[in-house]
């Protein structure tokens, strides 16, 4: 899937690895994230978080645990 | 769903670690675009005060005074409890950004409408 940016997010999980997203979609509205995070909370906190702020999630691939994640505009 | 959220934290150097994971999960919130609040009572009053959380560091975490930090640049409050505030004397002059002294009030204002919270 083609992407805008590619962020490695690593071992960040829970409030510090969305509050860092946040930070970095709503600097490139409308633009598609790479989103790599190994943590194991980022499969289930992910999908929660592009819920409540209008982010899309595109595409989820659990075995490299990488995210495409549009900023909303 | 409520757009707003608090964290109601009654550790402070106390207990480091619930501090920390305290402001970890105020951080989702507030980076889910809640209207978020870390109310400090208790101990955790002293939090409040500019160099006090500047030792903390829990494994696995980042710094506590860089997650209240963060908590407050991404634009949560922190509401400071009054009555624990003055109990033990801590110095209005000396708040860390984005702190304010309240009392109930202000506190059951915020949440009077459904609000849900997490205590630590």
């Amino acid at each position: 899937m083609n992407h805008d940016f590619e962020w490695d997010a690593g071992e960040l999980g829970c409030g510090e690895l969305v509050l860092e997203l946040r930070r970095r979609v709503r600097a490139a509205p409308g633009k598609v994230f790479k989103v790599i995070a190994l943590d194991a909370g980022a499969p289930a906190d992910l999908p929660a978080w592009c819920g409540m702020t209008g982010n899309k999630l595109l595409a989820h691939d659990a075995a490299s645990r990488t995210y495409w994640i549009r900023a909303k505009d | 769903m409520s757009g707003k959220y608090v964290v109601s934290l009654t550790h402070g150097l106390d207990n480091t670690d619930k501090a920390t994971v305290a402001f970890v999960v105020a951080n989702a919130a507030v980076a889910s675009d809640k209207n978020s609040v870390v109310f400090l009572s208790i101990e955790a009053v002293r939090l409040s005060q500019k160099g006090a959380a500047d030792s903390v560091h829990e494994e696995g975490f980042a710094p506590l005074a860089e997650l209240m930090a963060n908590f407050v640049k991404a634009g949560g409050a922190i509401y400071v409890c009054s009555p624990c505030f003055k109990k033990r004397k801590l110095d209005e002059n000396n708040l860390i950004p984005g702190a304010a002294v309240v009392g109930g009030a202000k506190l059951v204002e915020f949440m009077s409408d459904n609000c849900p919270s997490l205590s630590y």
